[in-house]
């Protein structure tokens, strides 16, 4: 008799487990003093953005993720036996880390199988933390596959990251939270991976103030969530690169789809680009660094998805900060591409003594800040004596940009201008700083 | 060393500068808080003071312990300035100063002159307490300061290259509009009262701190600090910490009087004031401990550490005073074992400088290296030839062609493991 390898007691499909508030309830007392209480603070952009929002900040843990208390909770929750066995999870970083942390301060062994293409520092966390990492898989569902056969090999308990009922009862403990930080909270606005936060904080705040809405939210490339509730089953949703890594889960959990239904208002899709913008605003108004997955939620409130959420009191989880300080860097500057601050152009000069200098008093003269000005002398048409200079430009914002053109097109004949957003149906909300952004205002073709 | 001062007497006869006929200069900046010849100490009292007047409006910062207490070998916590509205400690400084100006100063407006963080926390209060605001700043390159500015409704100039002709400038304003009311930013008695207020925190927060490590610009931080913590608990340490580049506190402890002098580029921008504060001097110089100057590398590193490990955007200036520990070789070995608390005054950096203190700290750590391949493309013809240098073009920004383009030698950057501390 074959024993299939996938066969997780714990998220059966046959079997969902239903999670209570009081399972929740408990789990909050175990894990506490081992996982930081995080602040809800006002966020300072509040104002712009028209409603009250308040951050829970969950970066603030000690690895830097929200996914310690459910660790926590279910590594307490073993038996002895299998304490000694040890514990091993397939996970893209933020999981694996928590979990490396915590069996290694109760002295459980672990083992954490990564797929391959995860990024260099999340491999090296857990392995600083005191977990054996594995390497097997293209994406998720292999290195799943991977780490269960060698649990049933070596007889360790596989924690699925998402959907073991106790780590959805430790994630609720965020919700008892937020409703002692702010018991007149109106909209909880959670980001959906495998849908183990949405479950856990949408009974216990439901439980203990049930006309508060509860909205999920996901990106366009990791709608897994959206697409299962519309199909009304789980299905695998095959997710290629993404900014928001801890939402990259290919099938929602059982025990998650099982105990959400009846308990969420809304899940909404935000397109990637926003969470980059997100990303950008909370390091420039908040000074915090967080992860895609942890942007989500405000990345959707600016993206202008929730105007039936203005003038209330929100609470957006930022759910990590893990993110690797390179796509931190192209983060910020997608955001400030987007928003019309970052400009990329090409302009054909005289090839003399003073050519390049004109072009560069030109922009100086209108204010913006030159970052790079390469020249390139062959394969360019005209005459010999013309170069074409790559510009990548800082400005202050649409109007500038839109000035700068106006500029350019006066002294230059020759130009061309990158075309910056190339989405014309994305609805845009009216920051204070411009217009709306569909309509490409920048994009002009020679 | 310490002196009793001036006697009185002395004080009385002292005469002001007589206006010579024949070089009839007036001394432009003449401002009554911050004379040179009368420096005013700063009270424990002033501190208390001005802290129970911005308690309403500004919140307790938080004080968290650092995640790698282990790899520094200390009981490390970072005082986060960061969360404040426009992003440092000055705006407990703007709000102090402000309230505390009576009705006709008010609607007659302040000036200043600042680096960044002090004009903008002025702002942001001016706007709230409706008091116009003019700000002078050096020639800055970032278009986000001035939009920030506009935001809060004051007015802007540009002028000068330092700190220095910035200060000019904005007296030489003040002495054609006589009502408004010039504020030094670092040197004001209630700055430096209002700054104390932080020490006030920390050691409520934390009764057991042994050391506080503050950066130092103009020294208003330090010496608000200083005075509260040493006179609630003597036994504590206060270290200043300034960049090597630009160390006027430094050089004014040498010296015993602080003087003009000339500030490079650094890391710390917002700490280049070329001329320490007096007031500040004067309180701080029996208080500080130790004066200790990091290089700019090291700061790049504390940046990247703060934002890789405790998930916070600092600037220059605010990763100052963890940047001592990056110092290699170890500068502060009498820390170890002991609870100290870092003070990240502030984290107004704009993408471009965050970047490039990011990218600069990776390559010091040897986290990022250069590599160099030369790659020899056979190519079926010219139009071949520049297709592939399009294509080159498009993935690489760094490049080179040697004389004849069927021999392309691209430089690209990648990431090897990182180096193990």
């Amino acid at each position: 008799m074959s024993v299939d390898i996938e066969f997780d007691e714990n998220c059966d499909p046959n079997n969902p487990r239903k999670i209570k508030y009081d399972d929740i309830l408990a789990a909050s007392r175990r894990i506490v003093g081992a996982v930081v209480r995080t602040p809800c603070t006002r966020a300072h952009m509040s104002e712009r953005l028209g409603m009250d929002i308040y951050f829970k900040q969950e970066f603030l843990q000690y690895t830097g993720s929200f996914k310690e208390r459910g660790v926590r909770n279910a590594l307490i929750s073993l038996s002895d036996e299998q304490k000694k066995n040890g514990v091993i999870a397939a996970s893209t970083g933020n999981h694996g880390a928590a979990l490396s942390y915590h069996s290694t301060q109760l002295g459980i062994p672990c083992i954490v199988v990564v797929p391959i293409h995860t990024a260099l520092n999340k491999v090296n966390k857990c392995e600083q933390l005191g977990a054996k990492v594995f390497k097997h898989g293209i994406d998720m569902s292999a290195a799943k596959l991977h780490a269960m056969s060698l649990g049933k090999e070596k007889k360790m308990i596989y924690i699925n990251g998402y959907d073991h009922p106790d780590v959805l009862a430790g994630q609720g403990s965020i919700g008892i939270e937020i409703i002692e930080q702010l018991p007149n909270v109106d909209a909880v606005l959670i980001p959906v991976g495998g849908g183990s936060l949405l479950t856990g904080i949408g009974i216990s705040v439901k439980h203990l103030k049930p006309d508060t809405e509860i909205y999920g939210v996901e990106t366009d490339k990791t709608c897994s969530m959206v697409e299962s509730l519309r199909k009304n089953e789980r299905i695998h949703l095959d997710i290629d690169s993404t900014i928001a890594e801890g939402l990259a889960v290919n099938v929602v959990g059982t025990n998650t789809f099982y105990n959400i239904k009846g308990l969420v208002d809304k899940i909404v899709v935000v397109k990637e680009d926003w969470v980059a913008r997100a990303i950008m605003h909370i390091v420039e108004e908040e000074r915090f660094v967080v992860e895609g997955a942890g942007a989500v939620a405000v990345a959707a409130i600016m993206a202008g998805l929730f105007p039936n959420l203005k003038g209330k009191k929100v609470v957006c989880i930022i759910s990590g900060g893990n993110i690797d300080v390179t796509i931190l860097a192209r983060a910020l500057e997608r955001g400030m591409a987007a928003e019309g601050r970052l400009v990329k152009f090409k302009v054909t000069v005289h090839d003399r003594p003073g050519g390049m200098a004109e072009l560069c008093t030109l922009l100086t003269n209108s204010g913006i800040t030159i970052r790079d000005c390469v020249p390139e002398r062959a394969w360019v048409k005209g005459d010999v004596f013309s170069a074409q200079v790559k510009v990548i430009a800082e400005t202050r914002g649409w109007e500038h940009t839109k000035e700068l053109i106006e500029q350019i097109k006066k002294h230059y004949k020759d130009y061309f201008f990158q075309e910056i957003c190339d989405r014309p149906d994305r609805p845009s909300v009216g920051t204070r700083r411009g217009p709306c952004l569909a309509p490409n205002p920048v994009c002009m073709q020679k | 060393m310490s002196t009793l001062g001036e006697s009185p007497a002395v004080l009385a006869k002292r005469k002001h500068v007589k206006n010579n006929i024949w070089c009839p200069k007036t001394n432009v900046e003449d401002d009554p808080w911050c004379d040179p010849d009368n420096p005013k100490m700063i009270s424990y009292k002033d501190t208390v003071k001005a802290t129970s007047v911005i308690k309403e409006h500004i919140a307790k910062t938080p004080l968290n312990r650092s995640k790698c207490c282990v790899q520094f070998n200390m009981e490390l916590y970072y005082k986060f300035e960061t969360v404040h509205r426009t992003g440092s400690f000055l705006e407990r400084a703007a709000l102090y100063s402000l309230s505390m100006l009576d009705d006709e100063q008010r609607a007659a407006g302040v000036i200043t002159a600042s680096l960044g963080n002090w004009g903008l926390a002025l702002a942001y209060h001016g706007q709230r307490l409706n008091v116009p605001v003019t700000v002078v700043i050096p020639y800055t390159d970032k278009c986000k300061v001035i939009l920030r500015y506009q935001n809060y409704g004051a007015n802007i100039i540009q002028h000068g290259k330092d700190l220095s002709e910035a200060i000019r400038k904005a007296f030489i304003i003040k002495s054609e509009r006589q009502n408004l009311t010039y504020i030094n930013g670092y040197d004001h008695p209630h700055v430096i009262a209002a700054s104390g207020s932080i020490a006030l925190e920390i050691l409520e927060q934390l009764p057991q701190t042994d050391v506080v490590l503050v950066p130092v610009g103009g020294g208003g931080l330090i010496a608000g600090i200083a005075t509260v913590a040493k006179k609630l608990k003597p036994e504590i340490k206060i270290y200043g910490i300034e960049p090597k580049k630009c160390c006027s506190f430094f050089k004014a402890m040498e010296n015993d009087n602080p003087f003009q002098t000339v500030v490079g580029a650094t890391v710390a921008e917002l700490l280049a004031v070329p001329k320490a504060g007096f007031n500040a001097f004067y309180t701080a110089r029996s208080l500080i401990d130790k004066m200790v100057l990091v290089e700019d590398n090291w700061i790049s590193r504390a940046i990247l550490h703060l934002t890789e490990e405790e998930k916070m955007v600092t600037e220059g200036a605010g990763a100052t005073a963890l940047s001592a520990f990056f110092a290699t070789p170890i500068i502060l070995p009498e820390l170890k074992g002991k609870t100290v608390v870092c003070v990240v005054s502030g984290g107004n950096t704009d993408y471009f400088t965050l970047c490039r203190n990011i990218e600069r700290a990776k390559a010091i750590e040897g986290r990022l290296i250069k590599m160099r391949l030369t790659l020899i493309c056979e190519t079926a013809s010219h139009e071949h030839a520049c297709v592939v240098k399009r294509i080159m073009d498009s993935m690489f920004l760094d490049y080179k062609f040697s004389e004849d383009p069927y021999n392309p030698i691209q430089s690209c950057v990648c990431f090897p493991n990182p180096m193990l501390y």
